[in-house]
């Protein structure tokens, strides 16, 4: 009896012992490369109210909402975009909705202070002009306040920005056409560091909400792929002179620079940087290449490591850009406003255009629409392939291409 | 034999009090009667968004006006045709000390004293946007959750303080949700988390999603769940606020982070658009009913229509029947109906009524009320 004892004693601690000793062994040979998330947003459902015919949209016509920058600056970029909105209204009017009812554009100017009129402006528009839904050109804070009123009125948001966290919110308002600062800022940085392997990149970002963003996802890009973050300089809108930000570009001496900014400080900084003899690959963000920019499309096709590794102008575009659906467009745009579109242009066309498809299917009520349009996974539009994921980003594939800008632009490359 | 008698009384003393705790967490009190406010006796059509009670009297924003109910019937319903500065009233909130009733709408700010309205808009005053999510009475001061910073008004000299990013650690202006403390005010911000102001200290502290990412939660309790936040609540008995957001529901007490997401709670879904807390109680306005949770016993309780994944096909909303889903705390479910219910399983708001509860939902206002039977049974 007295030798059970330590027996057992003895066996617990060997127990013991081996027990810890492995899984100390599974532990450190298994170490987690990264973290498993707690949990994930997934598909976004919507179970609220409003479907019935009570809700629907009463009136002979139905409007579409409009918001545009239409004064100041970046008026160019406004009026492209109403320009394709136009378009897309009289090719999808053409065949009139059920009932005989007409359909409207209720344009709204954006070019309002921001944090004041702006907001009347989405009210009166949602409440007043009983708008079915709202198309939000690249600006994100329109696109933010309207998904906040479309969140809480129950009205479908269609958006030119390409912030990503207007759909990572489990939001079921909204939904974003092009490419996400995220996708831009992976191709920018994919090509910048690991195509060309440089290291002296220069971020140029806007003072503001966009550029803010932006910047973010490509500096959390460069540290993906290992490379430590770019240095960085920021555009002031309200900047009385230009010459303090192109020394300080200058100082750098980047061997390639990133542009998350407005069309116009493009117009402004680009040809001068060029003039001073600095030919390094610039990047663009989609919205810095609107009207306004001096930029035009189209644009040089990528076919060879080569080419990729050429400079000049760089921009992300959607594949299908070129092919006969755009170009149909694209003749109809040039004809009707005497410019060539631009990428974000050609949303415009695609997000009235899905609108009304939709529309046609679920009727004038803001709900269904929002339904609809949730179920648009490859949809073929004049600026590409759309194709809606369950949380309302665009998931097609874009491309990385080299903008065949005027000559004050895109001088003679360097050898 | 001392020690040896100890450990079994205090076995036996646990053994009683889990079972206590048990049978307590058996029988959490349930609301089975609901009166649900619709166009069918007088009140407006469509989404509640916020709820008031002074009293005998409840205030409703609506979509379509500012509505009081008195003693169970619809008063008056007051629009733009009345003075209100917007017809979709996002929040109300009452001061305690005057009587005034303060309505943020979608065209401004709403102050309803002595029968007559006095708006606050953008252009008239230092309101800084006209879209009004939030108003909460402190003493004097009326705060203003806008779509462009928080707003502080002096009701003694009419002086007007602004908060937003341009001084205060804002990462987003958009505020969509504000409670006041007699110590602390808590805005909701969307895309900036949870910002507390100390009165005392007057400084701002920010709290936000730490990993970084707003479409993952990497670990439980590792902080706020999302940056964008719905709506906000403190309970003074927990010593805790509590934040809905999108993506699940987060309650902070000053050390942790407690987070409650539909995988492992009974919360009906992660999708919440307000939150309120009383006692021991949190409660969650979802999109897919409301769910009540008892901090002290971890019960979950969702309240929703039966009929729910068909209501917005039916045509009759009103006396359809309820239901009751009771989540244990090892994740057991009972199912029970009740004869009326919710009017709508998405839930907007909610304010309390000694123990009656007056819910917001996207169409209509449901007061409910705990039943209890003769047997002292609920």
């Amino acid at each position: 009896m007295m030798l059970w004892k330590p027996i057992f004693v003895a066996g617990l601690l060997l127990t013991w012992l081996i027990g810890f000793g492995e899984t100390e062994a599974t532990s450190a040979q298994k170490p987690p490369a990264h973290p498993i998330p707690y949990a994930s947003i997934g598909a976004v459902h919507y179970d609220g109210p409003n479907r019935q015919p009570a809700y629907d949209l009463k009136g002979a016509v139905i409007r579409i909402g409009l918001l545009a920058p239409l004064h100041g600056p970046q008026k160019a970029e406004g009026l492209a975009i109403v320009g394709a909105a136009q378009v897309a209204l009289r090719n999808a009017t053409r065949h009139p909705l059920a009932g005989g009812r007409k359909l409207a554009l209720a344009i709204a100017d954006e070019s309002v202070p921001p944090w004041g009129a702006l907001g009347d402006e989405i009210i009166r528009m949602v409440l007043q002009q009983k708008v079915i839904a709202i198309v939000t050109s690249a600006d994100a804070v329109s696109a933010h306040l309207s998904e906040q009123i479309g969140n809480k009125i129950g009205v479908p948001v269609l958006t030119l920005s390409s912030d990503p966290t207007t759909t990572e919110i489990n939001m079921p308002w909204i939904f974003r056409l092009g490419p996400s600062d995220t996708a831009q800022a992976h191709m920018f940085a994919g090509n910048i560091y690991r195509a060309r392997g440089l290291r002296r990149v220069l971020l140029v970002a806007a003072r503001n909400h966009d550029g803010r963003v932006g910047s973010t996802a490509f500096v959390k890009s460069a540290r993906e792929l290992g490379e430590p973050p770019p240095a960085t300089l920021f555009v002031d809108s309200f900047q009385p002179s230009l010459a303090p930000l192109l020394s300080g570009i200058r100082a750098h001496s980047p061997e390639a620079i990133v542009f998350w900014t407005s069309p116009q400080d493009v117009s402004s900084l680009v040809p001068p940087l060029r003039e001073a003899g600095i030919h390094a690959p610039i990047y663009l963000c989609q919205a810095a290449t609107q009207q306004g920019s001096g930029l035009t499309f189209p644009v040089d096709r990528m076919r060879s490591e080569q080419h990729l590794q050429s400079n000049g102008i760089w921009t992300v575009i959607p594949p299908g850009w070129g092919d006969s659906v755009e170009q149909k467009f694209a003749r109809r745009y040039q004809t009707e406003t005497g410019t060539p579109p631009t990428p974000i242009a050609a949303e415009a066309y695609d997000a009235i255009t899905l609108i009304v498809k939709s529309l046609r299917q679920a009727g004038p009520n803001r709900a269904r629409l929002r339904d609809r349009l949730a179920t648009v996974h490859h949809y073929l539009g004049a600026s590409g392939r759309i194709c809606f994921d369950d949380k309302g980003n665009d998931q097609a594939a874009f491309q990385l291409v080299r903008l065949q800008g005027p000559k004050a632009l895109v001088q003679r490359p360097r050898p | 034999m001392r020690p040896r008698l100890f450990y079994r009384w205090r076995t036996a003393l646990l053994l009683i009090l889990t079972a206590a705790a048990r049978l307590a967490a058996q029988n959490p009190p349930l609301y089975t009667k609901w009166i649900n406010y619709t166009p069918a006796n007088g009140f407006p059509e469509g989404e509640v968004y916020s709820v008031a009670v002074e009293g005998h009297r409840v205030w409703a924003g609506t979509a379509h006006g500012l509505a009081l109910i008195e003693n169970g019937r619809v008063r008056k319903v007051f629009t733009t045709a009345n003075g209100l500065a917007g017809d979709a009233v996002m929040s109300v909130a009452i001061d305690p000390r005057t009587g005034d009733v303060w309505a943020g709408t979608f065209g401004g700010l709403s102050r309803y004293s002595g029968g007559r309205f006095k708006n606050y808009t953008n252009l008239s005053s230092g309101l800084a946007n006209d879209l009004v999510y939030g108003v909460a009475v402190q003493g004097r001061y009326v705060w203003v959750a806008t779509a462009a910073g928080v707003n502080r008004f002096d009701t003694y000299t009419g002086a007007w303080s602004i908060w937003n990013e341009t001084n205060a650690p804002f990462e987003e202006p958009w505020c969509y949700g504000i409670v006041a403390t007699p110590k602390k005010i808590y805005v909701a911000a969307w895309g900036g988390g949870v910002l507390v102001y100390d009165l005392a200290g007057r400084y701002w502290k920010p709290y936000t999603d730490p990993d970084g990412s707003m479409e993952i939660v990497l670990y439980r309790n590792e902080g706020l769940i999302h940056n964008i936040v719905s709506g906000i609540a403190y309970n003074s008995a927990m010593r805790m606020f509590w934040a809905s957001t999108y993506f699940g529901l987060s309650g902070f007490d000053g050390r942790n982070w407690h987070n409650y997401l539909t995988k492992d709670s009974g919360l009906a879904s992660n999708f919440i658009n307000g939150v309120q807390t009383r006692g021991n109680e949190v409660w969650a306005c979802t999109q897919k009913g409301l769910s009540e949770f008892d901090y002290k016993t971890k019960v979950w309780v969702t309240y929703r229509p039966a009929n729910w994944r068909a209501l917005d096909a039916a045509k009759a909303v009103k006396d359809s029947p309820g239901e009751v889903i009771v989540t244990w705390p090892d994740g057991k479910k009972r199912k029970l109906t009740t004869a009326t219910s919710l009017a709508h399983n998405y839930t907007l708001n909610l304010a309390f009524q000694g123990k009656d509860i007056w819910v917001a939902t996207a169409q209509g206002l449901s007061h409910g009320t705990i039943q209890i039977s003769a047997g002292g049974k609920n």
